[in-house]
């Protein structure tokens, strides 16, 4: 179920093919004052009620750049299945702002969601400043976490393997994540895809130091203990954002249950290395 | 006239730091692949350098090139209730967009998944199937942007410059089909 909406510029009504579904909305919103290329109508996303969420691929689009006013959904058709809606653009302006500030908004919310998995008190749903709902995502620390583990552990194996195990291991990642996820929705979980694999993405952090540590320690017996922490930590850490994120009551342990047969076989791949 | 503040020249540009990241990271992936393991036999330190600039190319595309060559941009974001919407934004249609920046933007735009699949061709008939995997990813990200941005500018703000940029490039048969085909693209 994925739906559309467009974002159009307020200007030119005449001008814009509008969908039909538009056009008994347009009345009932209120008119924003004209645009124009000066006013940049930017709204710091501490104002505005929406958090600077969504995301986008790769941490891409926390461009959500709190879009003030944007009008409630003004009509839905289905097409093949899948929900469309359009949306007014009803004020502000959002494409002239700097390429730092962009930036930067995303580097922030892949901080705050690292925060999130090493920081256990805080509830991984609701915005530390805010108090809002976070639902937006990104695959900027799922990357690079995937890619680290991967290099550890192709590192750690003897030296023809290292291209093997390295690719292998990458490709688990996204194909587990993808298959966890997809377990997770057909469950009847309410969590959008792209955010489940973002939450068991930024949730691997944890088995990186115990790859790092895989490198180090030799003896197996050192090593199992920590792995089983470091896996645990995972675990507890996306398990509680999943939860909180729309996995049904009932059926938690059900859910859950390739989660930990996915953190438990990366943890024990980074024991017999 | 026309032909001259179109042309497909860097110096012509409005916006050149943002056109320079946006061919930048695009040729860097693209050629760090293609003669990557001539100077290095590292597989593992390749795969990990294409996969970054891919990452980063996806990024600048989607949040900076986008809205500053052409003025549009697009994201996803989850509702209350777990689906996913896609949310496209186009700027003012009485802004200016340089006719140059345009047509960098949407051939570089579109060239690219073609070119990445055409690799990927060449990954299957030469059986890498490990050099596969990052390709598919390649494939998958610019196919992606590029879909995103058709889907943004279906009010048709560049559909003229797309179908003036191929139908002035060649008035041969193919080319009048491919224009069309565009211009049936962003209809949709």
């Amino acid at each position: 179920m994925s739906s559309d909406r467009t974002i159009e510029a307020d200007v030119p009504l005449q001008d814009v093919p509008l969908p039909k579904s538009n056009a008994p909305a347009v009345s009932s919103t209120p008119v924003p004052p004209p645009y124009t290329p000066t006013s940049n109508a930017f709204v710091p996303s501490s104002s505005v009620p929406s958090p600077a969420s969504t995301g986008a691929p790769l941490g891409s689009a926390s461009s959500g750049p709190t879009l003030p006013g944007l009008g409630a959904a003004q009509g839905a058709r289905s097409v093949g299945g899948d929900q469309i809606q359009d949306r007014r653009f009803s004020g502000g302006d959002t494409l002239d702002e700097p390429v730092l500030e962009t930036l930067m908004r995303d580097v922030r919310a892949v901080g705050r969601r690292v925060k999130q998995v090493l920081h256990p008190k805080v509830n991984a749903n609701v915005d530390v400043e805010t108090g809002q709902i976070v639902r937006d995502w990104d695959l900027w620390g799922p990357l690079i976490f995937c890619l680290f583990l991967s290099l550890f552990l192709s590192i750690a194996a003897p030296a023809n393997q290292s291209t093997v195990v390295f690719s292998g291991v990458f490709a688990f990642v996204w194909i587990a994540e993808a298959f966890v996820t997809l377990n997770m929705k057909l469950l009847g979980g309410s969590i959008s895809f792209f955010h489940a694999i973002c939450i068991l993405g930024y949730a691997l952090f944890p088995l990186v130091p115990a790859a790092i540590f895989a490198l180090a320690v030799k003896p197996m017996i050192f090593r199992l203990p920590v792995s089983i922490a470091l896996v645990a930590w995972s675990l507890f850490a996306s398990m509680r954002t999943l939860k909180g994120a729309g996995v049904r009551e009932g059926r938690v342990v059900l859910a859950m249950y390739p989660v930990w047969l996915f953190y438990g076989w990366l943890g024990w791949l980074c024991v017999i290395t | 006239m026309a032909d001259e503040t179109n042309a497909l020249r860097f110096s012509l540009s409005g916006h050149p730091v943002a056109l320079g990241f946006f061919l930048g990271f695009r040729l860097a992936a693209l050629l760090t692949y293609i003669f990557g393991l001539i100077f290095t036999s590292n597989f593992v330190l390749i795969f990990i350098i294409v996969m970054l600039l891919l990452a980063a190319d996806f990024w600048n595309v989607k949040n900076v090139s986008g809205r500053l060559l052409v003025g549009l941009r697009w994201w996803n974001e989850a509702s209350a209730n777990g689906d996913s919407v896609w949310v496209f934004e186009s700027a003012d249609p009485q802004r200016q967009i340089n006719g140059t920046d345009a047509r960098f933007f949407w051939t570089v735009l579109y060239s690219t998944p073609v070119i990445w699949s055409l690799l990927a061709l060449l990954a299957i008939l030469k059986f890498e199937l490990i050099w596969l995997s990052l390709v598919v990813i390649a494939v998958i990200l610019s196919a992606t942007n590029a879909m995103a941005f058709t889907r943004c500018d279906r009010f048709g703000k560049a559909n003229g410059i797309a179908n003036s940029m191929f139908a002035r490039s060649s008035r041969s048969i193919m080319q009048r089909f491919g224009g069309s085909l565009i211009s049936r693209l962003y209809g949709g």
